[in-house]
């Protein structure tokens, strides 16, 4: 019995939230339902960029000058963002970062 | 005529006692010596010497690799250039002297400079045991005194100190060209402010790594399971070590977006990260200061750079009670990032400036220079690349004036800080070494020659006649209770057949070079079985691991790996004398005094 209260209190959609870094900031991100690294509170908001833009990946992508990531592009020039490389121990990732201050892991940008 | 008669009883008697030792049944075991693990070092002559002078010490306590081998790099690196040490007796040595072999070599280190027992010692590493997690540091120290030994050996000549030169200039100019593009990128302040992230980055690294050595200890066994705890054990303290030096040092500021946390630096941590970087800037006594908070480590006195990760990382781990230079509370954090750190800015500032001034020709870091190596030089009319070679012949210039870089007077600083006891054990037992004696006898592996070409049916029969005497020498020592020493190439032990390593081969072709091969061991006992086939007993320095993997030895055709009575493995191996010998290049053993 008090296995299954516990089962409900589990949310349907749970999601711990992770630190990377990128220079000496640090940033919180959770995976998104849509798939992609956002930043949490960002995914409570409803104008905000990363999460718009995690919701609404973009499929027809190009792949960038001297074979560069096709998020990186789409970041760039569908999103006027900036590419940033954060660091977790030995693990990096590229991540974009939108006008308004969010993040959002490249790949969860396109499809 | 009684004066020919002895010698010809003496040799009968030697004859006789010979002749007994291959007796079938006759078999020889000595003590069982500490199981020692070099891990990566390529130390293996100081593991193997450290064996045969306990021997000859008749020590209970093992005798520490770690400090032979540093002696043994010390006294390599004052043979190669020119300041001999007296009571030498040999020419310069080889280039390899650093690498394999030659524990002859370590021994006359040893009576040079002492010897201390494994336990005064801490570096050394017993039964897979690494608790100050120091191997990794050591093994870049040994390996950046090693290049260095290939740099300034007489060999290498002028053309290598010029290609040297290249690749340094070439290194320095593309600094020069990055500072220009972006000058605050190199300010040490503003490098300072990425400590807080770069402790973070190894707290984070380290909690990575627990969770790779528990997802393996759940398939793990034996010594494995005691190893990765361990591993998990020094991680965790390392995590609280490295979290207590961030609260200390850091502020943190929350911008517009709550899940972004900007983190700067406390001033009074910055004012202490350059205080450390004006200490490495200082010039001591007219030696080449090339480090670092030791300073404030010993109130008194400065490291080599090669030493100072060993330095660092002890004090890190708590291991000494040098006064630190914050009080109290704040005492763990000048350590290796803000060391680092201070160092890179320094560093990196000085090369901004149009030509070196005397602070970075004071500093000069060799080991960072040799990483330096594998650049190409790009030539081109840029007036930056002109200084950039000024200031790479510069560097040169003062590297060639004193290449010794007064390295044994600072490796005695490094041992009366970390190690007094040792130190102290050093001044008693150069004594005691002085009387005893390495003997070696060189032998051109069986299967390194039958690798070379143009071999003649001579030089095959040559090689069968030099194992036999090998064999009969090793047999000899042995059996009188002396430990051998075996300088092998280790090919044998990992692919089928009994074929030795390029490497091997290669070196033995080089003109006017000792022969060389890749790993020593001790042999420690032979066994003369009932068909009168002799096998040996040999300690190896891996830990207790057993190293056959070649299928044909493995599968205990010529060779056994010993295990106790609780089944675990001991480091010790029996094996044929075919295989052994047909591998050996060296075999030496140091007389009792």
């Amino acid at each position: 019995m008090p296995i299954l209260f516990l089962l409900f209190l589990v949310p349907a959609f749970a999601s711990t939230p992770e630190q990377w870094w990128v220079g000496n900031t640090e940033i919180s991100f959770v995976e998104a339902p849509q798939g992609g690294l956002v930043n949490p509170s960002c995914l409570k908001k409803e104008n905000c960029k990363a999460a718009l833009a995690v919701k609404n990946k973009i499929g027809d992508t190009k792949i960038g000058k001297g074979g560069a990531h096709p998020a990186s592009t789409v970041c760039r020039e569908n999103h006027n963002g900036q590419i940033v490389i954060a660091f977790k121990g030995d693990v990096s990732q590229s991540f974009c970062r939108f006008k308004d201050g969010s993040y959002a892991s490249l790949d969860g940008l396109i499809k | 005529m009684k004066k020919l008669i002895l010698p010809l009883a003496l040799i009968c008697t030697i004859s006789a006692e010979a002749n007994s030792c291959l007796r079938p049944g006759k078999k020889v075991e000595l003590k069982q010596f500490a199981v020692q693990d070099q891990d990566g070092l390529g130390i293996c002559y100081a593991n193997s010497a450290s064996v045969l002078l306990q021997h000859a010490m008749g020590w209970e306590k093992p005798v520490s690799y770690q400090q032979l081998a540093l002696g043994h790099a010390n006294y390599a690196r004052s043979w190669f250039t020119g300041q001999k040490i007296a009571n030498t007796s040999g020419k310069p040595g080889d280039r390899y002297a650093g690498e394999a072999g030659n524990i002859c070599l370590s021994v006359e280190a040893a009576k040079q400079y002492g010897i201390c027992d494994g336990h005064s010692f801490k570096f050394d590493v017993h039964n897979g045991q690494d608790p100050w997690a120091m191997q990794e540091k050591l093994l870049l120290a040994y390996g950046d005194l090693i290049d260095y030994l290939g740099l300034v050996h007489p060999e290498m000549g002028n053309s290598h100190w010029d290609k040297f030169s290249k690749v340094l200039a070439s290194r320095i100019y593309n600094k020069k060209k990055e500072c220009k593009k972006d000058p605050a990128k190199f300010m040490a302040d503003k490098i300072a402010q990425m400590m807080p992230a770069h402790l973070k980055q190894r707290i984070t690294s380290y909690e990575q790594r627990i969770e790779n050595w528990r997802k393996e200890l759940k398939t793990a066994s034996g010594n494995d399971v005691q190893r990765i705890n361990n591993n998990i054990k020094f991680a965790k303290e390392w995590i609280v070590e490295f979290q207590d030096i961030l609260r200390f040092v850091s502020d943190t500021k929350v911008g517009a977006n709550p899940d972004v946390k900007v983190y700067t630096l406390r001033p009074k941590a910055l004012e202490e990260l350059n205080r450390v970087a004006s200490i490495y800037a200082t010039k001591l006594n007219g030696d080449f200061m090339t480090a670092t908070t030791s300073t404030s480590l010993s109130g008194k006195a400065a490291l080599p750079t090669i030493e100072s990760p060993l330095a660092i990382m002890y004090r890190a781990a708590r291991g000494m009670g040098a006064n630190f230079s914050i009080e109290a509370e704040k005492d763990a954090f000048n350590d290796e990032p803000s060391l680092e750190l201070a160092l890179s800015a320094h560093r990196i500032q000085s090369l901004c400036k149009d030509s070196l001034d005397e602070e970075i020709l004071g500093g000069i870091d060799v080991p960072a220079m040799l990483e330096m190596r594998c650049e190409g030089i790009v030539e081109g009319a840029d007036p930056m690349m002109n200084s950039a070679i000024k200031d790479a012949n510069s560097i040169v210039d003062v590297l060639k004036k004193n290449p010794m870089n007064n390295f044994g007077s600072k490796m005695a600083t490094m041992f009366e800080l970390l190690a007094p006891g040792c130190m102290r054990q050093m001044q008693e037992t150069k004594s005691s070494l002085n009387k005893i004696k390495c003997e070696s006898v060189a032998l051109a592996s069986v299967a390194v020659m039958s690798k070379l070409q143009n071999q003649t049916d001579a030089s095959k029969e040559n090689s069968s006649r030099r194992m036999a005497r090998s064999q009969s020498w090793m047999t000899e020592r042995l059996c009188a209770n002396q430990p051998v020493s075996v300088d092998v190439c280790t090919d044998f032990m990992q692919k089928p057949g009994f074929a030795d390593t390029d490497f091997c081969a290669q070196r033995q072709t080089q003109q006017g070079q000792a022969m060389h091969a890749n790993h020593t061991m001790a042999v420690v006992g032979y066994e003369v079985q009932s068909n009168k086939n002799v096998r040996y007993l040999v300690q190896n320095s891996w830990g207790r691991a057993c190293p056959f993997t070649n299928p044909a030895i493995a599968a205990g055709k010529d060779a056994e790996c010993e295990k106790d009575a609780s089944g675990k493995l001991t480091g010790r191996f029996w094996i044929s004398d075919k295989a052994l010998i047909t591998n050996t290049m060296q075999l030496a053993t140091v007389a009792k005094p």
